[in-house]
Order: structure tokens, then sequence, then C-alpha cells
């Protein structure tokens, strides 16, 4: 999505973007990974590829990183051109799921693998080993084999072999799947930590959306091969380019509806919109989250206020913080509604299965996406 | 969306080689070099020579006769044609062989050498060679020559490609029915080998039997010894002055019956490791649910085990068909008169000097060899794709019938093959069976035989451990290069291709292959005939495929993303492969070298044609020593493999229990 890229111009920063990548297909004979893909990346930035399985996010990781090269197009590195350049001519360290720490190899040698060979001497690389070790809050645990420790420790070694050499780049794939939920929390904010410490610039591949709004300062979203959006978390969730940025991000309601003067028109009922740039009468999916929907005590005026709507509770799910609530409306004909109320408003409104309320779609949370893009 | 939807036209990206890259594609180069020069070439000289035929082609000369004043000549006359008035020659006559010769005053009963008639002689075609006494002729201008000189005078054969000794050979009864004699020694040999070998295998995996570990040990033993020493101990059993000859009532241990006696001897470890392995990858959890069902035992043996086990069953068939119809040392020693594909081929080559025939049946004999490996293929990668991750390990329960049983069918099994080894030793130690039972070592005097003596058992040693050195080193580091390298695909699937082929290829044909190949002058390699050399290289490639296999699954086992992280660390990949792959690798590796060192210390197939007199090996001298009838020496010369390959055995396992203590210290969490 061309216009959704335009619209994320880099902002007011001066100089050529650290990481650029113009133009790049991938082919895999008949197959296309990658469809031209053209995307900056500024010096000391996190970004994050996010997409579900398949949409060519570790495929334009691999490319960056020399391993299978685009079919076509151009990537530049700190003003080189390393479209060509086999790995082991780019500068950047690499973080896989599997860690790929060697077996056979102490944590220090692990750590040193990159630094020896290179004329250091070598007591400067155990003095550069310990440092590492240290910052990755493992100091300790040098002499040991990868074997011997937990999978987020050998995360973190892991990590300290790739900025070992101090890359320009970190590549990280997918590198928290392997790991307990509650280990990747933990884990999720140290990588951040350490990325902003350092200042590297840093891609990180994951299909988890979790993972990419709490770590990235912009998310690449990807779909079938092609970027759907670039922006901050927020602006990905706020203001979602695409349909399918809206419904992969996030939880959303798609109701099929027609757009009109600057409104969405679903059965009987009409709801102001922020969307723009649609022509009236295209068909249309609204989208509204279920987060975004307000509770109001239940009306009695047959007509209610602007975007409000008279619903009827059909059932609810306790979900721990709030309560997810299935609801239908007459103005809405079939199309069922779902909204997460928090436990105060439940129990302020007396909210429960077969109660009559009336509910608030905030103009500037209605989308609307055109249909059959 | 923006930007067009189909790959915009151009070149395609390639990354330039790196140093790496290009080491890695030299290296491949290198071994698949090898593999070409010592197993493609050879085989493909071996199959053009089946082709060619030698025969004496009288039309394509010409002769003159001058009368007794050497002035006047009559009309010329071709040599076809004289022969035909003379009826001299047969069209059999006519066939010969790369050296013959054909002396052309037969054509003229009147010859003399003494008279002073005159002959001119020309060849009507450029292809049409004679000998004038040593000098090869190859010229269509009239020539003269006195009668003196006429005497020495010899046509050539000239050479045909054709299908002729195909034709031959299956017009000849007596070959034809060595293809009917090996199809019938194997299959039977077959079908024992697998059912023993399967209630052995059953044994061991599904009963609480006693001393599996001693069962598995003594089933293992054949592979130490040659294949035909079961042949020298059966000989002592059932041969004409054998002890036990009655029990044959009349029947002669020369023959099927002793080959397929010693063949299930030797096939059967092959066997039982196959299909215990099938055996052992049972889940538990099918015999729970069948329980449940209230199958019966024998119901869940045919519905669970046997479709369980069904690939294995069929790989073991397969391999121990290939084995037994491949062999050559046990119906060499055993056979008498009862001829075999293995047989014919040394037959014609050793004791005929008829190359091409030999040639011929080689490739006969490949048909059974290749067909059994394509199927076996195939079977194999089926079988893996039965492992599951999440199987439970099935745990037999006692059963007290079950497990006597059992465990007489493991004794019986065990009680043949260590007796076999057990009568070897005992002929080897006896002064002169059955006459003098004393126990002396006058059979190892080797010195005092034919057949190499010591040396022969030292230049084995020093093959054995030249072969599991370099043999190693290259079968890894190709498999290395076939499993470890990014692109060059094409490359990559032919050098694949080139590591499976020895396995189909039978030790005789390669050994044929190899005389053809390298003994030919004009080959720049000629140099390496009737050296070590040649023997290592061809018992490294004869043995080749199971190592590479052996190499590839220890290779993917390793996580793939090694490479990637010490290219990105900017680290040499030789220096990933010396720190990490080969430590890593290392039970394969030595699994590798103790599997070459064994076979070259049994093998007898392919360098029974290769050796030379100074490069005599231990097994060939087994051979040679029967077929002089020095049996005892021959049984104390296999003893000394055995020996020699159980000590390499026990040494290994020490070795490798060390090695791995010391450098794996990383398994042990």
């Amino acid at each position: 999505m061309m216009n959704a890229l335009i619209a994320d111009a880099p902002r007011a920063e001066a100089g050529e973007p650290y990481l650029k990548i113009n133009g790049c297909w991938k082919a895999f004979g008949e197959f296309v990974a990658l469809r031209d893909i053209t995307l900056d990346i500024r010096k000391g930035e996190f970004v994050c590829f996010l997409g579900p399985s398949g949409c060519g996010k570790t495929t334009l990781l691999r490319a960056i990183a020399g391993l299978d090269p685009q079919t076509r197009g151009t990537i530049r590195q700190a003003g080189r051109d390393i479209s060509a350049l086999p790995a082991s001519q780019r500068d950047y360290g690499i973080v896989f799921q599997s860690y790929a720490l060697f077996p056979n190899l102490t944590v220090e040698r692990n750590i040193a693998f990159g630094l020896e060979n290179t004329g250091r001497p070598k007591a400067e690389i155990a003095a550069r080993v310990a440092e590492l070790l240290a910052l990755v809050g493992l100091p300790e645990q040098g002499r040991k084999y990868p074997a011997q420790l937990s999978g987020g420790q050998q995360q973190r070694i892991a990590l300290a072999r790739a900025i070992a050499i101090n890359p320009g780049l970190l590549l990280l794939d997918e590198p928290l799947s392997a790991l307990d939920a509650k280990v990747r929390v933990h884990l999720r904010h140290e990588i951040k930590e350490l990325q902003r410490k350092l200042g590297v610039t840093t891609i990180m591949v994951t299909h988890d959306q979790e993972e990419a709004l709490s770590m990235a300062d912009r998310i690449v979203v990807m779909n079938h091969g092609v970027i759907e959006q670039v922006g901050t978390p927020t602006e990905i969730y706020r203001d979602p380019a695409t349909l399918f940025v809206a419904d992969f991000i996030g939880e959303t309601n798609k109701i099929e509806s027609v757009f009109d003067e600057g409104a969405v028109r679903v059965g009987q009922a009409t709801l102001a919109t922020g969307a723009q740039g649609l022509s009236d009468g295209a068909p249309v999916t609204m989208a509204v989250r279920p987060e975004d929907i307000l509770p109001h005590a239940a009306g009695h005026e047959a007509q209610p206020a602007p975007n409000h709507l008279n619903v009827t509770v059909t059932s609810m799910e306790f979900l721990g913080s709030y309560w997810r609530t299935h609801l239908t409306s007459e103005a809405l004909g079939e199309t069922p509604l779902v909204a997460n109320f928090s436990m105060n408003a439940v129990r302020r409104l007396g909210i429960e299965p077969g109660a009559a309320l009336t509910v608030e779609l905030p103009a500037e949370r209605v989308l609307a996406f055109p249909r059959g893009a | 969306m923006a930007g067009t939807s189909t790959l915009p036209a151009g070149r395609s990206v390639k990354l330039k080689l790196d140093r790496d890259g290009i080491v890695k594609r030299c290296f491949m180069a290198l071994i698949g070099l090898y593999l070409f020069a010592a197993l493609v070439l050879p085989l493909y000289a071996m199959l053009s020579k089946s082709f060619v035929t030698y025969g004496f082609d009288l039309a394509r000369y010409e002769f003159q006769v001058s009368d007794e004043s050497g002035t006047v000549w009559g009309e010329p006359v071709s040599a076809a044609s004289l022969n035909e008035v003379l009826g001299k020659f047969t069209a059999d006559d006519l066939a010969s062989s790369s050296d013959g010769r054909l002396a052309v005053t037969d054509l003229f009963p009147d010859f003399s050498f003494k008279s002073p008639v005159k002959y001119r002689l020309r060849s009507t075609t450029a292809d049409a060679p004679y000998l004038v006494g040593l000098d090869l002729q190859r010229t269509t201008e009239w020539q003269e020559f006195d009668s003196n000189t006429f005497r020495r005078v010899n046509l050539r054969p000239v050479t045909t490609v054709g299908l002729q000794n195909y034709v031959d050979y299956f017009s000849n009864a007596a070959l034809f029915s060595s293809i009917e004699n090996s199809l019938f020694i194997a299959i039977v040999s077959t079908v024992l080998t697998v059912g023993l070998a399967f209630g052995f295998a059953y044994a061991l995996n599904r009963s609480c039997i006693p001393f599996k570990g001693t069962f598995r040990l003594i089933a293992m033993m054949p592979i130490l010894v040659p294949s035909l020493l079961p042949g020298i101990a059966l000989i002592y059993l059932f041969g004409n002055q054998g002890f036990l000859k009655g029990l044959l009532m009349g029947q002669s241990i020369y023959g099927p019956l002793g080959i397929v006696i010693g063949s299930v001897f030797f096939t059967f470890p092959h066997a039982l490791i196959i299909i215990s392995t099938a055996l052992s990858i049972a889940d538990q959890r099918q015999y729970e649910a069948a329980e449940s069902l209230r199958a019966s035992s024998w119901r869940t043996f045919w519905t669970v085990t046997i479709p369980g086990a069904r690939y294995g069953l069929i790989s073991a068939a397969f391999v121990t068909f290939t084995l037994v119809i491949t062999d050559f040392g046990l119906p060499k020693v055993i056979g008498g008169q009862y001829n075999v594909l293995a047989i014919d081929i040394y037959k014609q080559v050793i004791g005929q000097q008829n190359f091409e025939m030999g040639a011929v049946v080689s490739v006969v004999l490949l048909i059974p060899a290749v067909f059994a490996f394509i199927i076996d293929r195939q079977v194999q990668k089926k079988q893996v794709s039965l492992l599951s991750a999440r199987s439970v390990p099935y745990q037999p329960k006692p059963d007290r019938r079950f497990d006597m049983l059992m465990l007489l069918w493991c004794l019986v099994v065990a009680i043949f093959i260590a007796g076999i080894i057990a009568v070897c030793q005992v002929a080897a130690l006896v002064k002169f069976w059955p006459y003098d039972l004393s126990l002396s070592l006058k059979n190892y005097a080797f010195n005092r035989m034919d057949g190499g003596g010591w040396a022969a058992y030292w230049n084995s040693l020093q093959l054995a451990a030249m072969t599991a050195v370099a043999g190693t080193a290259i079968i890894f580091t190709g498999a290395y290069m076939v499993e470890k390298v990014d692109g060059f695909r094409a490359g990559r699937a032919l050098f694949q291709f080139f590591a499976m082929l020895p396995m189909a290829i039978p030790g005789m044909v390669l050994g044929l292959a190899y005389i053809f190949f390298f003994n030919d002058p004009a080959n720049p390699l000629n140099f390496l005939y009737g050296t070590m050399a040649i023997l290592v290289i061809s018992t490294v490639t004869h043995f080749y495929t199971v190592g590479h296999l052996t190499a590839l699954t220890a290779l993917k086992q390793i996580d793939a993303e090694f490479e990637p992280v010490a290219a990105s660390l900017r680290q040499p990949f030789w220096r990933l492969f010396a720190r990490v792959t080969v430590p890593v690798c290392l039970p394969a590796i030595l699994d590798i070298s103790i599997y070459m060192f064994v076979n070259a210390m049994t093998t007898v197939s392919a360098v029974v044609f290769l050796y030379s007199t100074h490069t005599a090996l231990a097994s060939v001298a087994v051979l040679n020593m029967d077929d002089a009838g020095d049996i005892a020496p021959a049984a104390a010369m296999g003893m000394m493999i055995f020996y020699t390959n159980a000590a390499a055995r026990i040494l290994h396992a020490f070795a490798s229990r060390r090695i791995l203590g010391r450098t794996q210290a990383w398994r042990a969490r």
C-alpha cells in the first residue's frame, strides 16, 4: 500500500536512512513471496516485521541478511549497496528462533567465536566476553555448555554472541517464539532495554502482535508478500490503513455496509465515520473495535442520539479484567456486535444477559474500508 | 495496491561468491571428480567393452599370387572367396579376442616358405590391419612379400560394436543357467535369513529373554570375517572328510546347499540390524489399543507388528538378496561345479582372459543389484516417515512359554554362528584334520604357503588403516558439502547421485571396471595399476554409500543455522567445520571409520582383480590358499582377519568412549 508508506514519510531527520530497501521482489519458481517492497529504516530504530505465517516477513529478513537474496531490487546499508554481497561481507548480527548455539563450545567460547581469529589479543577477548555476559545478565554462566542453560538463558547468550562484534544491524528471527509465555514477556523487555542501551538498528520478525506492539518503534505489517502498513504501534492500532491491518492487529467488529455522505449505512442505522476518501454509495466494510464501544444506560426514545444504538445483551464471557459482551441490535438486523465492557461499567449499568442498553460508537472510532479491495 | 503485480523483467540478483563459497565448491568439485574417475569412468569403460566384439573380416583383404618366376601375377582374389573355396575357417573360427591372430598362409594350402612364389596383400578398407612380423600395417596399398616373409604375415581382428556378446551370452546354456542358479540361491538365502533374523530381532525387542547383549554380540560376529570363511567351516564339517558328512544323507555340501548355509551366516547380521531397528520403533500405545479392543495376540501380531515392521522386512530382504547375488567368495570356496554369476565373471576374466564376456556377465549382474537398490531406497524413504517423536517405546512383559521359545530360537542361531567360527578356529589350530588332532600353530606359518604369506596380512592391515583414514575424510567432507552448501543445486544433486551409486555396484563389477579403466595404457592414471593406492581407491569407492548416508544423517541433525551464524560473525566455514561440525559429528565419524576398516579387511570381490604380487591381501590369501588345497592355513588366515577386526572393534568402542567423554561433555545435562 503505497499511500500508507507515503503517509508515514520519515519524520524530520536529515540524511539517508540507515537501511534502504528499494523495489525488492522475491520469487521461488512460480510463487512470488515478496512484491515490490520499498522500506526505509532509520539508524537506531527498532522495527518489527509483523504478519501471519507465509506473509514474507522472514523472506525479507533473509534477503537483508544475504542468506536468500531478493530476485529483484536493491538493498543499501549505511550508504553501501549490499544487494549482491554474501552474508560474510555484510554487517549484521543475527539471532534465530533455534538460538543456533554451538553445543560443544562453552558459553564463553560461543560468545568469543566471532572475536577470535581477528587478531585481537586473548585478554581483550576475555574482557569483552565478560562484559557481554554481564550485559545480558548472566555473568556467572561462562563456563557452562548451552545444554546446561534454560531456553531464556540460551537466547540471551545467542544475543550476546550476535552483538559481540558490534554489528551495525541486529536481526532477530522470531527470537522469542520457542520460549514459555512468562519468560517471553520478561525477555521482551530485556531485549528492548539492551537495544536502547546499545542504540543498534534492529529488525525483529514476529507473528505475535503483542510482541510487536510492546517492543517496536515502528511496525511493518505484511501480508501476501506486500507491506500493508508501516507505522508506530499506536498508529497501526488506532488508524489501521487497511481492513487486513484492522483485523490482524487486535480485534474488530466487521460489518458490511454502504458509505453515504460521511457516514455508513447498516440496516436501518446510519453511523457517522471519520473515514475519508470514499465515494457515496460505495460498498464498504465498517470496522469498530470492541473496546471502542461505550455502554450507556438504556434510553427509552425510539430514535437514539447520533451514533447510538439500542441493543440487547445475548451472552457474556468473563475475561478477568473485562467482560466480553455479545450484543444484537434491531437497527443492525442480524449482525451481532462484540463489545468489551469494564467490570465497573457492568456493575454500574447492571449489564447481564437479556438486559437492554444503549451503546455509543464514537464517529472517530468508526472506520470504513472499501470492500473488495 | 500500488506497483505492478508481476515480477518486473530483468536479471535476478545473484550473490557474489565469497572465499567460502569458492572453497566449498572447489572441495565438492574435487570429491565429485574423485567419484567420477573412480566410479563413473570405469563403469563406462566396462559398459562400452561389453559391446565390443573382435573378429577377422576376410572380405577386407585381397591377395595376388605370382607364378614360380615371381613376375607373372594372377588375378586379385579376396580372402573371403579363398576361404569359401577351401572351407577352412567357419564363422566361429573367425570370432576372436582383442589379441587374436590369423596366419594368412592357412588360406594357401600349397604354400611353402621355400618356394619362389611371391605374394601380394592389400587391405580394401583402412580399418583392416595386419601384422608383418611384429609391425602393424594399416595401408590399402599393395604390399609384396616373398614366401619366407609371407609366412610371418598375420591378419588382426577388427572391432565391431554391437550386441553380439549379449547374443552369445544368452545363447550359451552353461552361462545362462548361472542366472537361474544365482536367483535361486539368492531367493532361498533371503527367505531363510530374513525369517531367522526376524525371529531373533523379535526375541531381542519383544521378549524378556536373558543374555540379550551376548546374543546381539554373537549375531554381529559374521561381519568381522570374509564371506568365504563359513565355506571353509562347512567343508570341515560336511566336506569329503567332514565328521558330520553323514547328516547330509548323501547330499553334497559343495553346491547350492553349502552356498545357502554360508550365505545365511554372513548376511544374518545385516538383516538383523535392519529388522531390529524396525521393531525397536514400535509404539506401546498401539499395543495397548489392540489389547483394549480384545484382539488376540496372534491377531495383534499380524495387524500391528508386521505392518509396523514391513518396511524393515522389505529392506532387509533386498539387502540380503543383493549381498548374496553379488557375493563371490562363498561360491568360489564351496560352490563346486555350481556356477553363479559372480563366479562366471571371475572365470571369464581370470580363467579365460575373455574380458568382454566378463563385462557382459557384469552388466547382467548389475541388473538385479540396481533393481534391488532402487526398491530399497524407495522403502527407506517411507520408513523414516513412520517415526514419530511422540511414540511411547514398547515395553515387553514376561511370558514364560513365549520367552522359552524365543530363547530357544536365539540359542539355535547363536550356536550356528558361534559354531562356524569355532570350527574355523579349531581347524586353524589342529595339526592335520581329521587324522592328527593335536594342536599346533603350524597353520599360521603363512610364509610357507602360496597366497602371499604374512606380507599379505600386513598389506591388508595397511589397506584397512588407509581406507579408514582416507575414506572417512573424503566421505565426511563430501557429505558436508552436499548438506551444507547453499545454492549450486544441480551440482549437489549430481554429487548426491554419484555418492549413492556405489551401493548398487557389486564389488566384482567394480573390480572388473577398474581393470578396463586403469589398465588402459592410454589412461594417464595407468600408473596406479597394481599399487596399494588402487586397492584403497576401489575399497573406499565400493563402501562409499553407507558411510555417506551415516555422515548425512549426522549432519542433518545439526542446526542448519550454524553456517549463517558463522557467516554473520564473518568467520570462514572451515573454522566452524573444525571447531563445531567435526566435534559434534565425532561419533558418526568414528562409526564410518570402523565400518571402512572392517570391510577393507574382509572384502574379496573388488580387490581380487586388482591386487598384484607385492600387494596381496589376507582375504585374497584365504581364497588362494583354499584354492591350492591349503584349507587349514586358509582358516587360520581367516581367523587372523577375525582377531584383527574384533580387536579394532574393541579399540573403537574404547576410543569412542574416551573421546566422547573428553569432547562431548556438553551432551551431559
